[in-house]
C-alpha cells in the first residue's frame, strides 16, 4: 500500500437512513398533518403542569358555567373549573393509559400473529378457534364486562385491553407472516442453518414491523376512545382524576345551552383521535401498505 | 349444502368457547367475586350466602359443567341477584328495540357505505376520491357517543326535526325515535366498509371479465352495477357482519346517550346494581347472537357467489 | 381516408406507459383475410390489439400513430375463466350483451344467445345457457366468449391468444371453429399468439413482434420457409416439426 501523501478525495457523506425516511415522510400530507396535531396534544399534555392556567380542582361556586371569556378560554363548568386547564389534565390522564394500555396487547398480537403464521398446522387451527371465539364478543361489552368484573378505573381498562385488544393485529400480523412464507425466503433461511425462533426474530419480525407499527397507531386510538366512552359511561377514570369522558358526561345536561362544558373537551378527543388516525394512515402510505 | 355444514361446524366450538369464557369472566376478578358483587361494605354473612346461591364453593370443574348443562339444555342463563326473575326472561323483554335499532343501523350503514365507495372507487386519486377517504380517518376518531351528541345537538336540538330520547308510545313513533341513535351507530360503523368496498371495487374494476364487458360495448353504468358491485360486495358482505359484533357493543353505548330503553339500558343498570348474573347474561347473549349472524352472514354470500355454492 | 367494411389500418402505433413499450407499428388488414402476430411475451403484441379496440389498460396511452377499422370490431380473450363474470349465468350475461347491441325484450335477447351458442357449436345450448362460467370447461368458455364477440355482429374479430390456456385437442377444435366461422361470415381475422404452428395452421400473412416492433411481416408461407429476419428463423427453427406447413402456406 502506498505511504504517498495524496490528498485525500472529498468524503460526501450519504444521508443517514432517518434523514431519507423523514424526506419520504414529507410527502404524504396526513402523516404531516397527523404528527402536527398529535405533537400538539401530547406536547400540551406533557407540559401540563406548565401549561394549564389553573389548577384543575379548583372550585369557584360563583363563577360557574361561564362563557369563554379572556380569562377562561374555555370557560368554566357547573363548579366553577376552568375548562381549559381541565382539558388539558384530562388530556394527561387520557393519552398516558391509551399509550401504556396499548403495550401489553401490541406485543401480544404480534408475538401470537407470528407464531400461527410461522407454524402453520395445528398450533394455527388452535390459535385460530381462541381468535374466533374472542372475536365473537362484542367489543365494548367484553370492556364492559371484565371493566365490571376487575373494578374500573385504570387498572381495570389495562387488564380488559390486554385481554381483549391483541386479537385484531394478531390476525393482520398473522396474515402477513404467512404471505412473507409464502415467498419461499423463510424457508431458505431455515434451511440454511437458521433455528426457528433466529427466522422469525431476524428475518419475519423485520418485514412484519411496519404494519404492526400502524396497527399500533389504531390501537392507541381505539383505546383512547374506549377511555373516553368508558369515562362517559362512569365505568372509566374515576372521579376527581379529570378525564374527558366523565367531563363530557357532566356535561350533557348542558348542551344545549352551555355548550362549551361537553364540546370543548369532545373537540379534544376528536383531534387527538384524527391526529392518531392520520398518522396511522400516512405511515401506511409511506410505507406503500395500502 | 355442504359448505353450510361446514359452517355450521365450526361455529360449534366458537359457542362453546363463548360459553365459557363467560363462565371465567366471574372467575377473573382479583379477589372473592360475591365480595366484588356486594361491595366492601357486605357482612361475611351476606357473603357466604351469595357464595352459596351462586354455587362458588363448589369445585371449578364442577360449577362450570352445571353452566353449561344448563345454558344448552334448558335455555337457563342464571337469575336475577335483584328480581329474582331468570335473566333470559328479561333480556327477552327488551331485546326487540335492540334487535330494531341494529337493523336500522345495517340499512343506513350500507345506505352511506355504497354510494360513498362507488363514488371514490370511479373516481381514483381524484378530489371527490381524497374527499370521501378524509370520512373513515374522521369516523375512526370520533367515539360514538360523541357523534350521538352532535346529531342530537344539530337535529334534535337545532333543527328540532327528529325527537332525541326514549321510545314513544303511538306505533309510528318507535322508528322515529330511532332514527337518530341508528344514524349514530351507522356513522361509527362506515368508516371501515367505506374502506374496504372500496378497495374490493378498485380491484374489481381492473379484473379481466371487465374488459370482456367493455369489449362488448356495454354501458359503463350497467357494468358498474350489475357486475362490479356484486363481484365487490361479497367481501364486503363478510366484513359487514364480521363488524357486526363491533355494531352491537357500540348499540348498547348509544342506547344509553339517546335513553332507549333495551338491552344496553339493561346492562347499564345491572352494572350499577352489581347484578352480575344479567351482565354475564347479556354477555353471552350478544356473544351467540354474533356468532348466528356470522352463520347468516355465511348464508347471504354464498347466495351472492355461486362459486361458494359449488364447493 | 375512409376504411373498407371490414379492414384495419394501424400506422405508426406507440403505445407508452412509464416508458414506451411499443415504438411505431405499421398493420394492414384486408376484409376477409386473417393477419398473424406472432412473438414472445412482452413483444408488445397484445397491447396493440387492446389499443385497436380502445381497451388499454390502466395507466397506458397510445402515444403515436393512428387507428382505422372499418366496420364493428369484437374480441375474444386468452384465458376465459377469468374473462367471465363468475357470479353471471352465461346465457343471462349473453342475453345481457345482445340486448345493449341490439335492443329489444329480454325473451328475444335470450333466443338470440341460444342462436349464437348454436352458432359456436356448443353442445345443449338450452342446459349450458344456465350454467356458471365455474361450471364449463375450458373450450366451452371460450365457445362463449367467441359468441359474445359474434353478438356484436363484427366485421372484424381481434383474438389474443385465445388457444394458449386449452389443451391441444380443444385448441384444434377453436381454431376449426375460427375459420369455419370467417368463411361463413367473411370475417377479418387478426390473431395474436405466441406459438407460430397455431398461427401458421390459421391465417394468410404473418407480422413477427419483437420489443415492440413489427420485426417482419409476409405471407404465411414466405416466413415460415423464406425467414429473412434472424429472430423470424430463431421462431421458425424453435416450432418442432414443420413438414406439413411447407405445403400448406397458410390457407
Amino acid at each position: 500500500m502506498s505511504t504517498d501523501r495524496v490528498a485525500a478525495p472529498p468524503v460526501v457523506a450519504a444521508p443517514r437512513p432517518f434523514v431519507r425516511w423523514l424526506r419520504r415522510a414529507r410527502r404524504s400530507p396526513a402523516l404531516v398533518a397527523g404528527a402536527f396535531l398529535l405533537t400538539f396534544m401530547v406536547a400540551i399534555s406533557a407540559l401540563a403542569p406548565l401549561v394549564a392556567p389553573y389548577d384543575p380542582e379548583a372550585q369557584n361556586l360563583g363563577g360557574g358555567l361561564a362563557a369563554p371569556s379572556p380569562s377562561h378560554w374555555f370557560g368554566t363548568d357547573q363548579l366553577g373549573r376552568d375548562i381549559l386547564s381541565r382539558v388539558i389534565w384530562a388530556g394527561r390522564t387520557d393519552l398516558r393509559i391509551a399509550v401504556v394500555a396499548a403495550i401489553v396487547p401490541f406485543i401480544t398480537g404480534l408475538v401470537v400473529g407470528l407464531v400461527s403464521g410461522y407454524a402453520g398446522g395445528r398450533v394455527d387451527w388452535v390459535i385460530g378457534r381462541i381468535v374466533d371465539t374472542f372475536v365473537a364478543f362484542p367489543f365494548y361489552v367484553l370492556i364492559i364486562a371484565i371493566v365490571f368484573a376487575v373494578g374500573t378505573g385504570e387498572n381495570g381498562i389495562f387488564i380488559a385491553y390486554a385481554l381483549v385488544g391483541w386479537i385484531s393485529s394478531a390476525r393482520v400480523i398473522r396474515a402477513k407472516t404467512k404471505a412473507l412464507c409464502r415467498e419461499g425466503w423463510v424457508g431458505a433461511a431455515y434451511g440454511g442453518g437458521l433455528s426457528h425462533p433466529r427466522v422469525v426474530a431476524r428475518h419475519l419480525l423485520p418485514n412484519v414491523l411496519p404494519q404492526a407499527v400502524v396497527l399500533l397507531m389504531t390501537e392507541i386510538l381505539l383505546i383512547m376512545v374506549a377511555v373516553v366512552t368508558l369515562g362517559y359511561l362512569g365505568l372509566g377514570v374515576q372521579p376527581p382524576t379529570p378525564d374527558w369522558g366523565t367531563m363530557i358526561s357532566d356535561g350533557q345536561l348542558f348542551l344545549a345551552t352551555k355548550w362549551w362544558i361537553p364540546s370543548l373537551p369532545g373537540l379534544a378527543v376528536v383531534i387527538t383521535g384524527v391526529g392518531l388516525s392520520l398518522v396511522g394512515d400516512g405511515l401506511a402510505d409511506v410505507w406503500r401498505l395500502r | 349444502m355442504r359448505w353450510f355444514g361446514r359452517s355450521l361446524l365450526a361455529a360449534i366450538p366458537v359457542a362453546l368457547g363463548v360459553v365459557v369464557c363467560v363462565f371465567l369472566l366471574l372467575r377473573i376478578v382479583p379477589g372473592d367475586p360475591a365480595r366484588m358483587i356486594l361491595g366492601e361494605q357486605a357482612t361475611t354473612a351476606s357473603i357466604d350466602a351469595l357464595r352459596e346461591q351462586l354455587g362458588l364453593n363448589l369445585p371449578v370443574g364442577q360449577q362450570l359443567w352445571s353452566y353449561l348443562v344448563g345454558v344448552f339444555t334448558r335455555a337457563d342463563i342464571g337469575t336475577s341477584l335483584v328480581t329474582d326473575q331468570p335473566v333470559l326472561g328479561l333480556i327477552a323483554s327488551r331485546v326487540g328495540v335492540t334487535l330494531l335499532l341494529v337493523g336500522l343501523a345495517v340499512v343506513f350503514t350500507v345506505l352511506i357505505a355504497v354510494p360513498l365507495a362507488l363514488i371514490a372507487a370511479t373516481h381514483k386519486d381524484g378530489a371527490l376520491d381524497h374527499v370521501v377517504r378524509i370520512f373513515p380517518t374522521i369516523g375512526m376518531a370520533m367515539p360514538a357517543f360523541w357523534v350521538g351528541l352532535i346529531l342530537i345537538l344539530v337535529f334534535g336540538v337545532g333543527l328540532r326535526w327528529l325527537p332525541v330520547g326514549g321510545v314513544g308510545n303511538s306505533p309510528a313513533d318507535p322508528l322515529r325515535s330511532l332514527i337518530l341513535p341508528a344514524l349514530t351507530v351507522a356513522i361509527g360503523m362506515s368508516p371501515p366498509l367505506i374502506r374496504s368496498l372500496r378497495e374490493q371495487l378498485l380491484e374489481v374494476l381492473d379484473a379481466d371479465f371487465v374488459v370482456t364487458l367493455k369489449a362488448a360495448r356495454l354501458g359503463s353504468g350497467s357494468i358498474l352495477v350489475r357486475h362490479v358491485l356484486r363481484n365487490a360486495a361479497v367481501p364486503a358482505v363478510s366484513l359487514l357482519g364480521v363488524n357486526v359484533a363491533y355494531l352491537l357493543g357500540g348499540t348498547l353505548v348509544i342506547e344509553k346517550v339517546f335513553a332507549i330503553n333495551g338491552m344496553g339500558a339493561l346492562l347499564f343498570s345491572s352494572i350499577s346494581t352489581r347484578d352480575f348474573p344479567v351482565v354475564q347474561g347479556i354477555t353471552l347473549v350478544s356473544a351467540l347472537g354474533v356468532v348466528v349472524i356470522s352463520l347468516v352472514t355465511d348464508l347471504l354470500v354464498a347466495a351472492l357467489d355461486p362459486r361458494i355454492r359449488a364447493a | 381516408m375512409s376504411v373498407d367494411v371490414g379492414s384495419l389500418a394501424v400506422t405508426g402505433l406507440r403505445i407508452s406507459g412509464e416508458t414506451e413499450l411499443v415504438h411505431g407499428v405499421d398493420l394492414a388488414l384486408a376484409p376477409g383475410e386473417a393477419l398473424g402476430i406472432v412473438g414472445e411475451s412482452g413483444s408488445g403484441k397484445t397491447l396493440t390489439l387492446r389499443a385497436v379496440m380502445g381497451l388499454l389498460p390502466r395507466g397506458l396511452r397510445v402515444s403515436g400513430g393512428t387507428v382505422e377499422a372499418g366496420g364493428r370490431v369484437a374480441m375474444i380473450f386468452q384465458d376465459p375463466l377469468s374473462y367471465l363474470d363468475p357470479m353471471t349465468r352465461v346465457g343471462t350475461l349473453l342475453g345481457e350483451i345482445c340486448r345493449a347491441h341490439h335492443g329489444g325484450s329480454v325473451a328475444a335477447a335470450r333466443a338470440r344467445a341460444r342462436e349464437l351458442f348454436v352458432d359456436v357449436r356448443l353442445p345443449d345450448p338450452d342446459t349450458l345457457l344456465r350454467r356458471y362460467p365455474h361450471q364449463l370447461s375450458g373450450g366451452q368458455r371460450q365457445r362463449v366468449l367467441l359468441a359474445i364477440a359474434l353478438a356484436a355482429q363484427p366485421d372484424i374479430l381481434l383474438c389474443d391468444e385465445p388457444t394458449t390456456a386449452l389443451d391441444v385437442t380443444v385448441q384444434a377444435e377453436v381454431l376449426a371453429l375460427l375459420a369455419e366461422l370467417r368463411a361463413r361470415r367473411g370475417l377479418s381475422l387478426l390473431f395474436v399468439s405466441h406459438d407460430l404452428a397455431v398461427v401458421a395452421s390459421l391465417c394468410d400473412r404473418v407480422v413477427v413482434f419483437r420489443d415492440g416492433l413489427a420485426v417482419e411481416t409476409g405471407r404465411t408461407a414466405d416466413i415460415v420457409n423464406r425467414p429473412t429476419q434472424a429472430y423470424t428463423k430463431a421462431l421458425v427453427d424453435a416450432v418442432l416439426p414443420l413438414p406439413a406447413l411447407a405445403e400448406v402456406g397458410g390457407e
